[in-house]
């Protein structure tokens, strides 16, 4: 009776995991859609081949036309290959964010969405690296940009931000994929123990490297886990803001700014947990995952997203008043122009779907109103995506002399490109839902309260 | 045996050394190789399977083959170019040019100095005249009736025509006036020999109103020249004496000379017209009024200079034009043009001379072109009386041989096409101008030119020769020998500088030889003409000063004003309230001659920065009032004659005026003329030749057109820019910068201080060892900044003062390094690729503006945003400060252009020579053969010293880097410095004001050094510490304040 009474006289521990599952259970339900495809799989799969035709169609066109096919010109010289690189990179913040930075801070609720996003991570920085490849004039010279010994001794240009950015991009993308292949280890085990058939047996069992769940092995693999958190943590940080020093440090008003790199961290988070949030309201819903997703994970999220959301709102707006304080006469002007110049649609797209629409979440209410979580996760996204061709166009098209002002247009192509980037990042996507755990059930297990029996 | 010993150390360890040197490699590193077998054959296999990759993966390079030389030619070292003599003619203006030619072919088009009407100097037109050379749509074969046929089908034809039988009776010919004494000793032997030949000559843009009025007033068939050096007060009534005007080069230097505060008192000019011209933008006052009523603002003029009684003038006159001017100012007095005559009037007879002192004043006024013959009655009177510094050069053909000479064109024209109705002309022959397409609308003459048997001598194809009988395809001037006379009297040589393209082309000498069955070649022709002079030398230089006689008329002075009067009693105008139509030459394409020249088609005009088209053009009033915009399709109507075109909104356009620029919309051209713009001769006619106000009537059609401007974005809608802060479209920006010369007295560096720039350290402070910039000592920057250690440190200072905005400099700077020309599409797109362009701002409200002009290149930055962000290091700096850029390195991430704060560098966003309309697919035979390249003509006009760039990588200004190491070749071989003025750049080369400046600013005593340290010289965007090695001075003008409202 007295142990009843202390535990009544505590505040309980949050359940993280409902509906009572035991842990066979948990590996089946998860395991479920791999075991089972649902026939929608299929079609929508059918649907990301051929986006990611459309794509491949496009860049066959961009390899033999040139860019000119884009709508960029001359003052924009960067369009939607820019924006695009920025907003999959910043998508591609959430994952690591939430299993390494969340880790560290032993935030256990993340266990149920981090593979989730860490997958999309890695799906949504691939579709970002396609892009440095992509938007350069001569994309066979590509490799001119890394420093590989050559005959001609040339070497790349160290003061350039896209060179950083190249080193940062692969460095993340390279942390991601191994931080997310160490997570996954100890469910290939599972997958290997529970699979059908010879060859997935084969597959899964060379992926997972030989887990037995020996006592060794958790412990080298907790410390593995533990150090490439460590790692990437001040990557969720660097990352973006390396491609923020594309603009902020080259001259123009409007890229010329400090305040970058904190601002597109925090944009970039904002845009990945809606992301996650968008993606993962679908997987739950089609799934029957709502015993591992619950509406207290949504609720977090979105907590994410009001703090982060207010924080891009105030570098919107410190911007506004730094442009008038400093004097500048161009910093003015670029400023002024964003809002109420001929992209001003774009800047109050912007403006309204990051900072206005996000503060709905003020309101516990809200934040556990699917409906308008779901909503409100695109609109962020399409604010960001804004974001981004505020800073890259808006910039450029009217700059010091106003000889050289212009407008950008975008073509078919570039809106075609853009789609099929959606088709490169499902593809991968389905087939990761398709043949991985899209949640970690060895970590989901550690939360459960089975896994703490010792009170 | 005897032991030699190759050396000391050889005999020392001879018995080691014995061994070695027997052997093949006489070091042992090639024994040291351990390699065994299966590693050679792995080594050896692999090498053979990549060779078979290198085949697949490889363009393979087309065969061909080069031959050496098996006996040079004269002069000719490969890969050297060598400059010939020769001269051009665009209408009535002959300037002698020196042709760059590399392994005979003409590339280049440079002035020649020794010409006294350019004086080195060429103008956009003559630049890119080289192209129509290589115009691979030229009329390449003889036509007959549209078909294929030989020159000796045409010549079994003339036979047959047998003119001899009648003397020539019932032949026409049709000449474009060039100004050719070999031309007309041909003509004048026809004549002799065909006694009834009846010839004609109409040119659609001429001088014969400026002939016809001096004419008229003096009896002397002659043409007025303005010395400029002596004129400090210049009153331009319609004349674009520094654009399109003849002797525009010789005006431009000569009027810009009193431009720079330096030379001492500077010249005013007060101008009056009806839409911009670049001369207007010149002006310290200009005026908008209509064209039919600057007529009246002169008799206004002249009645002032009476009333002011200063100087003699004949009252007579006066109480002819008192009359119109009284009906006239009720419409007038609004007009700041009227308001101010007193004040203008007030200038000019302050500045008149004295009696007795011939051409002893300092104030002059010209008329243009498009004024009625009486204007320029009136402007001989008025400079008459004031002793203006005007003299007066005959034509150089005698009316007395040729009276149709000093016939108006249009008048003769006119002739034609009756003589054509009456029958009494069956067969005409016409040499060039293609009067099918410009003829003034009324006079039919399209279908009459059908119902006479007709042969055309042209060079590219036209409405002319797409209705003529017979085309003969017409020599280029670069292809054949002739001779020209300028206006003053100049002889210049006409020599080629290639053999002609083909075979079965003419030159008008040519093909009046064949007329007249003579078979001696053009050079003997021209030879014979001139057997006065020294052949050799004469050639050599490329022209004979005054080797035409001397045309100069000292003193010639009006006629009797009464019988003047009394002759053109029903010429005076009284000015009235109506719209107007008015026809201008057109900066592009001249009379239409150039519409197949890409280089013009896509170089903007000064005015409205349109390419590709010319426009309907009118003012902000205008379009308010008749809900008109940009891109509106309208149909402009004149009596029964209508024309359809595209609006463009014009800043500083009369409100009542309607300008149509001439030379567009051809129906029938070559691939890059067809279609492009609207003809401006659907609505000239014989009486509206000028101008026409026949019920002119403008109406929406409600379709749109798309025009193509480089520089769109001054909108006069963006209310943004209309505020108080910015009223002008540098958005109130120190970009441009100007001051009057009395402000520039009392504050001389007013352009310097235009921006507060932090840390600056005065130009004199440096040290001479080693470089740094002028204006800067101290190092703002985070990066270590580049040392300028090299011999010579390149400089460039462009003066706003006395740069026009004519264009010439983009075209040479387009010849010179092979820049693509992206077409009307693509510069929609804004990728236009000029390495220099004219920025162009207005200042002031809509109605009413200033204009300026600004030439912007790569500024040279030797702290260059461009370097710092290529992730590549594809452009760089030299230690002689320029900013190279490497083609080969270009990975084309555009990055440089838009940290670039000018934004001069150009992306090759597609192949632009394979996108051309002149493109033809390659010539080769590998899977690549979906690529295409240029016309294989065009392909011999590229300058082999500057790279021809890619697709991908971004290009822009170099300081025209080939020039200067060729110079520093031929310094280092002669071991001595490069001279100052040795290198001269493309565009300081053509500028026909001498605003550009290259040399050495490390050399204390260069040109560019003296005027860096000019007190107005102030460096673009300096407040960004870029440190640029192009400076600009700033633009000084001299208005007169008693003038409001210009």
């Amino acid at each position: 009776m007295e142990k009843s009474s202390y535990i009544e006289n505590t505040l309980p521990r949050p359940v993280l995991i409902e509906g009572g599952h035991d842990f066979n259970q948990v590996s089946d339900i998860i395991r479920k859609p791999i075991t089972s495809t649902p026939s929608w799989w299929t079609i929508v799969f059918i649907g990301a081949l051929s986006l990611l035709g459309l794509y491949g169609f496009t860049v066959a066109l961009l390899f033999f036309e040139g860019v000119g096919i884009w709508g960029v010109n001359h003052p924009v010289a960067w369009g939607y290959a820019i924006i695009n690189l920025v907003w999959w990179v910043g998508i591609g913040h959430a994952g690591t964010l939430i299993s390494a930075i969340l880790f560290l801070c032993r935030q256990k609720w993340r266990t149920s969405i981090n593979r989730f996003a860490e997958a999309m991570t890695l799906f949504a920085v691939i579709c970002a690296l396609q892009f440095p490849a992509l938007h350069i004039g001569r994309p066979w010279v590509a490799y001119f940009m890394f420093p590989i010994p050559n005959q001609m001794a040339m070497w790349p240009n160290f003061r350039s931000p896209l060179l950083w950015d190249l080193f940062a991009f692969t460095t993340y993308f390279l942390t991601s994929l191994l931080f997310w292949y160490v997570g996954l280890i100890p469910d290939l085990g599972l997958m290997r123990d529970k699979a059908k058939t010879k060859i997935s047996k084969m597959v899964y069992g060379f992926f997972a490297l030989g887990w037995r769940g020996a006592n060794r092995h958790w412990q080298n693999y907790e410390r593995a886990y533990l150090i490439l958190a460590g790692i990437s943590t001040p990557l969720v940080l660097s990352v973006h803001s390396i491609v923020s020093f594309d603009f902020a440090v080259s001259q123009l008003p409007g890229w010329h700014t400090t305040i970058f790199p904190p601002y597109f961290v925090a944009g970039a988070i904002f845009s990945g947990f809606a992301l996650v949030i968008t993606l993962m309201l679908i997987a739950r819903e089609v799934y029957g995952l709502k015993d591992f997703v619950t509406l207290g994970h949504i609720d977090a999220m979105n907590k994410f997203i009001l703090a982060t959301g207010t924080m891009v709102g105030y570098a919107y707006s410190i911007e506004f008043f730094i442009a008038w304080y400093s004097g500048n006469e161009y910093e003015r002007f670029a400023f002024v122009n964003r809002a109420f110049g001929p992209y001003a649609w774009a800047y109050w797209t912007m403006f309204s779907c990051n900072v206005f629409i996000p503060q709905l979440f003020w309101f516990a209410k809200m934040r556990r109103n699917l409906v308008v979580t779901f909503i409100v996760s695109i609109l962020v996204n399409i604010g960001m995506w804004f974001e981004r061709f505020v800073i890259v166009v808006t910039s450029l098209h009217r700059d010091f002399l106003p000889a050289n002002w212009g407008y950008y247009i975008p073509t078919w192509v570039d809106i075609c490109m853009y789609i099929g980037t959606f088709g490169l990042f499902f593809t991968f996507f389905l087939l990761f839902l398709k043949f991985l755990p899209m949640i970690a059930v060895a970590e989901v297990k550690g939360v459960m309260p089975q896994a703490n029996t010792h009170h | 045996m005897k032991k030699y010993w190759k050396s000391l150390a050889h005999r020392a360890r001879r018995k080691g050394l014995v061994e070695q040197s027997k052997r093949e490699f006489p070091t042992d590193r090639f024994d040291k190789i351990e390699i065994s077998r299966r590693d050679f054959f792995k080594n050896m296999g692999a090498s053979l399977a990549l060779m078979g990759l290198s085949g697949c993966g490889y363009v393979r390079k087309p065969k061909q083959k080069i031959y050496p030389y098996v006996k040079r030619p004269e002069f000719m070292v490969p890969g050297k170019p060598t400059y010939y003599a020769t001269s051009v003619s665009i209408g009535d203006d002959v300037n002698g040019v020196l042709v760059e030619s590399l392994a005979g072919r003409p590339i280049k088009v440079e002035g020649n100095p020794l010409h006294p009407v350019g004086q080195g100097k060429t103008s956009a037109w003559q630049q890119a005249s080289v192209l129509n050379l290589y115009d691979p749509d030229r009329y390449q074969r003889v036509l007959n009736k549209g078909k294929e046929s030989s020159l000796g089908d045409f010549k079994r034809w003339l036979a047959s025509l047998d003119m001899g039988a009648d003397q020539g009776d019932g032949i026409g010919m049709l000449i474009d006036y060039t100004p050719s004494p070999t031309l007309y000793s041909q003509l004048k032997k026809i004549q002799d020999r065909f006694p009834k030949i009846k010839f004609y000559r109409y040119s659609s843009v001429n001088n014969d109103n400026i002939y016809q009025g001096v004419s008229d007033i003096s009896g002397e068939y002659a043409f007025p020249f303005v010395d400029f050096t002596r004129a400090d007060v210049v009153i331009s009534l319609d004349s674009d004496f520094l654009g399109t005007d003849t002797l525009s080069l010789e005006y431009n230097r000569d009027f810009m000379r009193r431009r720079r505060p330096e030379n001492g008192k500077m010249n005013r000019l007060y101008h009056f017209e009806s839409s911009y011209s670049i001369t207007g933008g010149v002006a310290d006052h200009r005026f908008k009024v209509k064209r039919s009523d600057i007529e009246v603002i002169l008799y206004e003029i002249l009645r002032q200079v009476y009333q002011k009684g200063v100087i003699r003038t004949d009252g007579f006159l006066i109480s002819w034009i008192e009359e119109a001017i009284v009906a006239s100012v009720s419409y007038l007095k609004d007009k700041p043009a009227y308001q101010n005559i007193s004040e203008i009037v007030d200038d000019l007879v302050s500045h008149s001379a004295g009696l007795g002192r011939e051409n002893g004043g300092r104030a002059v006024l010209l008329a243009g072109p498009h004024q009625s013959p009486l204007v320029h009655s009136l402007v001989f009177y008025i400079n008459y009386i004031i002793k203006a510094p005007v003299t007066y050069y005959s034509h150089p053909f005698k009316s007395a041989e040729f009276p149709f000479i000093q016939e108006r064109g249009i008048d003769s024209l006119s002739d034609l096409t009756r003589d054509i109705e009456s029958q009494n002309i069956k067969t005409l022959f016409v040499l060039g101008g293609d009067p099918v397409y410009n003829a003034p609308v009324d006079l039919n003459f399209e279908g009459l030119f059908t119902k006479v048997d007709t042969v055309y001598l042209g060079m590219i194809p036209d409405e002319t020769g797409d209705k003529s009988s017979w085309v003969i395809p017409e020599q280029h001037y670069l292809e054949s020998w002739s001779d020209l006379v300028s206006v003053k009297g100049d002889l210049s040589l006409v020599q080629p500088l290639i053999n002609p393209m083909y075979p079965d082309s003419l030159s008008k000498s040519g093909f009046l030889s064949l007329i007249l069955g003579e078979d001696i070649g053009e050079r003997e022709l021209v030879r014979t003409t001139h057997s006065g002079i020294s052949w050799r030398r004469s050639l050599h230089n490329g022209v004979v000063k005054g080797g035409f006689g001397n045309l100069q008329r000292r003193a010639i002075a009006p006629y009797s004003i009464n019988a003047f009067v009394s002759r053109n009693s029903d010429k005076v105008k009284r000015a009235k309230d109506s719209l107007e139509v008015s026809f201008d030459v057109d900066y592009s394409v001249y009379d239409g001659s150039f519409i197949n020249n890409t280089w013009l088609q896509e170089l903007p005009d000064p005015i409205t920065k349109l390419t590709w088209d010319n426009a309907v053009m009118i003012s902000h009033a205008l379009a308010i009032k008749n809900d008109l915009k940009n891109y509106d399709m309208v149909e402009v109507a004149s009596g029964r004659y209508t024309l359809r075109g595209a609006i463009w909104v014009v800043p500083g356009q009369d409100e009542d005026t309607i300008t149509l620029k001439l030379g567009y919309g051809h129906r029938v051209s070559g691939k890059i003329g067809q279609g492009s713009g609207f003809n401006a001769s659907r609505l000239r006619t014989v009486s509206g030749y000028d101008y026409t106000d026949k019920t002119i009537k403008i109406s929406k059609t409600g379709e749109n057109y798309l025009l193509a401007s480089v520089q769109d974005h001054w909108t006069i809608e963006d209310k943004y820019f209309e505020g108080e802060e910015s009223s002008n479209s540098q958005n109130g920006r120190p970009i441009y910068r100007e001051e009057s010369v009395d402000n520039y007295k009392k504050n001389p560096r007013f352009a310097k201080e235009a921006v507060e720039v932090p840390h600056l350290k005065g130009y004199h402070d440096k040290k001479a060892e080693t470089f740094t910039d002028p204006m800067y000592a101290e190092n703002m920057s985070v990066f270590k900044e580049v040392e300028f250690t090299g011999e010579y440190q390149w400089g460039m200072a462009i003066d706003l003062s006395t740069c026009t905005g004519c264009n010439a400099c983009m075209v040479a700077c387009q010849a010179e390094n092979n820049i693509p020309v992206v077409g009307k599409e693509q510069v929609l797109w804004g990728r236009e690729m000029h390495w220099i362009r004219l920025d162009r701002y207005f200042d002031g409200d809509t109605e009413n503006p200033r204009m300026v002009h600004q030439p912007v290149t790569c500024l040279q930055c030797e702290q260059a945003p461009c370097e710092q962000v290529c992730p590549v290091a594809a452009t760089v700096h030299s230690d002689e400060g320029l900013n190279d850029m490497v083609y080969n390195r270009c990975v084309g991430t555009r990055y440089c252009s838009n940290n670039c704060p000018v934004k001069v560098r150009r992306f090759n966003y597609f192949d632009y020579h394979q996108r051309s309309p002149h493109a033809q697919k390659k010539v080769s035979s590998h899977i690549f053969e979906l690529f295409k390249e240029p016309a294989e003509s065009l392909q011999l006009q590229f300058n082999p010293d500057v790279t021809v760039r890619m697709r991908g990588v971004m290009e822009k200004c170099t300081y025209c880097v080939q020039r200067i190491n060729e110079v520093r070749v031929v310094s280092r071989n002669e071991e001595r410095k490069i001279r100052d003025g040795e290198i001269v750049t493309a565009c300081e080369q053509a500028c026909p004001t001498g605003s550009i400046t290259f040399g050495d600013i490390k050399n204390d005593g260069s040109r560019v050094t003296k005027l860096k340290r000019l007190d107005r010289d102030y460096h673009l965007l300096a407040e960004l510490n870029i440190k640029p090695r192009t400076s600009y001075l700033a633009a000084i003008n001299n208005p007169n304040q008693k003038v409001k409202g210009s």
